[in-house]
């Protein structure tokens, strides 16, 4: 048996089955995760190693494993959707620290949440003195979300009573030297446009530039792979 | 189309993992007869029952060469547990023929036809 062979092949299946999945499932930020769901993910993982390496067992029956819990995983992103009370009794609900400034010591003892655990997640919201918070909440993923109180808040242009430009999203225009013309139509250019710009600006060929996009100005940033012009 | 493409793709991709894992049951057919285990199994059962040992040695030497090429096709969906169980058997039927005993040649064949039987059946 040419274990190193297998191991590749099955390597391969677990890879691609994982990159299906998971890409099935939805994209979800680490840090927005609850506990429930970092352990999903630990275990979904290690089903996918142990498809590869585990050459013991049967690639399938791990497959089915792998296949199982993210069916799971799944069925309860559906249920979740549809019965939110399910849904907070699964993953819990928001809970109250801080109200109108002053601290919730039952709640956090009810939660096991220590004060040394709420002053390191208000220094990482910026917030050093806890007379600026008006409320606080602990959600369910662990994360704090904090309320400034109004007159700590930074100042916006709608404070100031300005008027400002509509800002929106830059298009990516080159990507890795490679022109993306659906973007391009998306925005109502050509690429005759594009490469006028870029040799106004001395660059001969899109294949030079890292990056370029155009923001909703109209105003065209360019990065070049080297420094071809001042 | 576009869209079209990237839900077929990855069911296609899918369907074919389930294939390969679960093809070892049909891939340990034969496709001629330099690579049927089963027919060399029955042929040394036979052999051993009636203790012609030179065409034993000769058969096991086919078993193996059999057992090579069949290895190849359904590592990839079979136990390697399996596996190891099989090439262990080999070896103490090889030890039951080169030591000419009747006994041990009957229980190590009858053993090995059962390891080849629960092979993806």
């Amino acid at each position: 048996m040419n274990e190193a062979f297998t191991v590749l092949i099955r390597g391969i299946i677990g890879f691609f089955t994982l990159l299906i999945f998971t890409r099935i499932l939805g994209k979800q930020q680490i840090s927005q995760l609850t506990l429930f769901e970092y352990v999903l993910g630990i275990t979904i993982g290690s089903t996918a190693s142990s498809l590869t390496t585990d050459l013991n067992t049967s690639a399938w029956s791990h497959w089915v494993g792998l296949f199982t819990w993210s069916f799971l995983v799944y069925l309860l992103q559906i249920v979740a959707i549809k019965f939110p009370k399910f849904a907070a009794y699964l993953n819990g609900e928001p809970e109250l620290i801080i109200v109108n400034g002053k601290i919730m010591d039952k709640k956090m003892k009810q939660l096991r949440y220590s004060l040394s655990d709420l002053l390191e997640q208000l220094r990482s919201n910026n917030v050093f003195d806890l007379k600026q918070v008006e409320f606080a909440v602990l959600e369910s993923n662990g994360q704090l979300t904090v309320l400034k109180k109004s007159q700590y808040e930074t100042v916006t242009a709608q404070d100031l009573g300005l008027k400002t430009d509509y800002s929106g999203i830059a298009t990516e225009l080159i990507i890795y030297g490679i022109v993306i013309q659906e973007n391009l139509d998306r925005v109502g250019l050509t690429k005759k446009w594009l490469l006028d710009e870029l040799k106004n600006r001395n660059i001969k060929s899109p294949k030079q530039v890292h990056l370029a996009s155009l923001n909703s100005n109209g105003e065209l940033y360019i990065d070049l792979y080297r420094d071809y012009h001042n | 189309m576009k869209k079209t493409f990237k839900i077929i793709l990855p069911i296609i991709v899918i369907i074919s993992f389930i294939v390969i894992m679960n093809a070892g049951g049909y891939l340990k057919k034969p496709l001629d007869k330099e690579d049927d285990v089963y027919y060399y199994l029955k042929a040394i059962e036979n052999n051993i029952y009636n203790e012609d040992w030179e065409m034993a040695e000769e058969n096991l030497v086919l078993l193996e060469n059999a057992w090579d090429k069949v290895l190849f096709r359904i590592q990839m969906s079979i136990e390697g547990i399996r596996i190891n169980d099989f090439f262990a058997e080999m070896a103490h039927l090889k030890g039951a023929i080169n030591s000419r005993s009747r006994e041990i040649g009957i229980i190590e064949i009858v053993t090995l036809i059962e390891v080849w039987n629960q092979i993806e059946d």
